[in-house]
């Protein structure tokens, strides 16, 4: 039997900003509720511009990737 | 050339004939009244089986229907090559539907070692079965394999790898309502939020998916967007959290 603690710990972007730990991403102006092995160390607020272009340099890792 | 001779030089060059490649053998076969499509491809993927474990683009950008790929499916769970990477293989197809649902047919990915983008941008809409669990290479065994499947609405039974990342592997899936994930989660990347209207039953097998990662110090996250995460009550997001996971 374990002890289950469902008062969630998380932290919330501010509008236009979004929060990641360098591979997920919230919403912009999103919530994140942390795991229980997470720290909102880990976590840090980009802009919705810089959001965007992580994405495309993503897509073309990706798309890279196929071809292997 | 008849339709025997086309569709081994098709096949010997499996992985450069790609989507045109595939196109013109199976219309020239049938041009020259050498068989029925059916055959055409039976034939072809039992030759594509014994030739070569590379089906990266075999399919790509081509014109094949619900029933070609039965066909092609029946006969390609049968050989058993080692290595084999099904990369691209039907991405942007344009006539792929719901094949692979109605018979409960399962789409079996045993011993690929990769399905990424295998159905990027097409216009698939249904499937029953997939089961990619031993898909293995872990840094893009998935990346991709349903990118901007707009249309795609439902997967009964996914069963995910239990090496490969997801990276990517549902982006742009708009239209994805339901996929019930069987099997435990225990990879990082997996990112449902682009699909907004997936129901409760989609959501809630996630979380009890979820690999335990209590106590171990291994930080994971899972996205589901801020329009599924407000379908969930507090009690059911800490299923996910007090597995070590974190909820975008």
């Amino acid at each position: 039997m374990k002890i289950i603690d469902i008062n969630l710990k998380g932290i919330e972007a501010d509008e236009g900003k979004v929060l990641t730990n360098g591979k997920a991403f919230s919403s912009v102006g999103g919530k994140i509720y942390l795991g229980i092995n997470d720290k909102v160390e880990n976590w840090e607020e980009i802009t919705e511009e810089r959001y965007q272009e992580i994405l495309k340099e993503q897509e073309a890792l990706n798309e890279n990737s196929t071809n292997t | 050339m008849n339709i025997a001779d086309k569709l081994t030089t098709v096949a010997e060059n499996v992985p450069l004939v790609y989507g045109a490649g595939y196109n013109k053998g199976l219309a020239d076969g049938q041009a020259q009244g050498g068989g029925n499509s059916d055959e055409a491809i039976a034939t072809l993927t039992k030759r594509m089986c014994e030739n070569t474990s590379d089906y990266r683009n075999l399919f790509l950008n081509s014109t094949i229907s619900n029933d070609e790929f039965k066909v092609i499916f029946k006969n390609w769970t049968k050989n058993n090559l080692p290595e084999k990477n099904a990369g691209s293989m039907f991405r942007e197809t344009k006539n792929l539907t719901d094949a692979l649902y109605d018979n409960s047919d399962k789409l079996d990915f045993s011993g690929f070692v990769s399905i990424n983008s295998f159905f990027q941008s097409s216009s698939v809409t249904k499937l029953h079965t997939v089961d990619a669990r031993t898909t293995i290479r872990g840094w893009n065994g998935m990346t991709n394999a349903f990118y901007g499947c707009g249309q795609l609405e439902r997967i009964e039974h996914f069963y995910p790898s239990t090496t490969a990342h997801f990276s990517a592997a549902f982006a742009e899936c708009y239209n994805l309502s339901h996929i019930i994930f069987e099997s435990e989660i225990s990879t990082d990347y997996l990112n449902l939020s682009y699909s907004e209207s997936l129901d409760k039953k989609s959501l809630m097998s996630v979380l009890y998916q979820l690999k335990d990662y209590a106590g171990t110090g291994t930080t994971m996250a899972v996205s589901l967007g801020s329009t599924n995460l407000a379908k969930l009550t507090d009690a059911e997001k800490a299923i996910a959290t007090q597995k070590g996971w974190s909820l975008t």
